[in-house]
């Protein structure tokens, strides 16, 4: 098997083992009430996000250790590590706008970049446009975090 | 100690405190002066892997005193 072949089989089991550790990050690991509060405004809010990614980004590690270890994948710690970062500082970035994404007027960095870049109309048709723009916006970085993890040499 | 070893220790040290640096900064939402901050993470990192790498060579390269010459 050559060098790039193995870097694409990389890719490809840790954008697997980080998009099915998502779902279940995002969903199952995540208590209700950090779901409710971790858009509001403050302290508070900011601590009920930064719960929901420590959890989040904790499940993940957990699926990432498990590929590498079951798919002998050889992944480097610092790479995975990085990868990890990534994908928490962007989902907590994407999260601090959750139930905010039909506000008008100043709102989050991510709101208001959807609105830069022509969503405003949906958003304000459609009330699944916001979560929708959240998971798109969480799958991308995933795969930027997959790559980070999978690329270097070895 | 050379000065290429101290240089490539003083990036890696500056490297982990601009990352962790910028932590509170994302927790604030402070999203320019992250990315700026973090933008020379890699860079201190790659300079103080150059650094590590120059040490590695010139010491590696240096014949030892004690090796009589042919």
């Amino acid at each position: 098997m050559t060098n790039s072949t193995s870097r694409a089989a990389q890719f490809a089991a840790v954008y697997a083992a980080l998009t099915a550790s998502h779902e279940v990050g995002d969903y199952w690991s995540q208590q209700d009430r950090d779901a409710v509060a971790k858009g509001g405004p403050g302290l508070e809010g900011r601590l009920a996000c930064a719960r929901h990614v420590a959890s989040y980004t904790a499940t993940q590690a957990i699926a990432l250790a498990a590929a590498d270890r079951g798919l002998r994948l050889g992944l480097g710690w610092r790479r995975t590590a990085a990868a990890l970062a990534v994908s928490a500082v962007t989902h907590y970035a994407a999260d601090r706008s959750g139930g905010r994404w039909r506000e008008a007027g100043p709102s989050t960095a991510l709101v208001r970049f959807a609105r830069r870049t022509g969503h405003t109309g949906w958003l304000e048709r459609d009330p699944g446009a916001g979560p929708l723009l959240d998971q798109a916006w969480h799958r991308g970085w995933i795969a930027i975090a997959a790559a980070v993890a999978a690329g270097g040499g070895r | 100690m050379t000065f290429d070893l101290l240089a490539a220790r003083v990036c890696g040290a500056a490297a982990l405190a601009a990352g962790a640096s910028s932590i509170p900064l994302a927790f604030a939402e402070r999203w320019l002066a992250f990315a700026l901050l973090l933008w020379a993470v890699p860079v201190l990192l790659f300079l103080a892997d150059r650094g590590h790498r120059i040490h590695t060579r010139t010491t590696v390269a240096q014949p030892r005193k004690d090796t009589p010459s042919a």
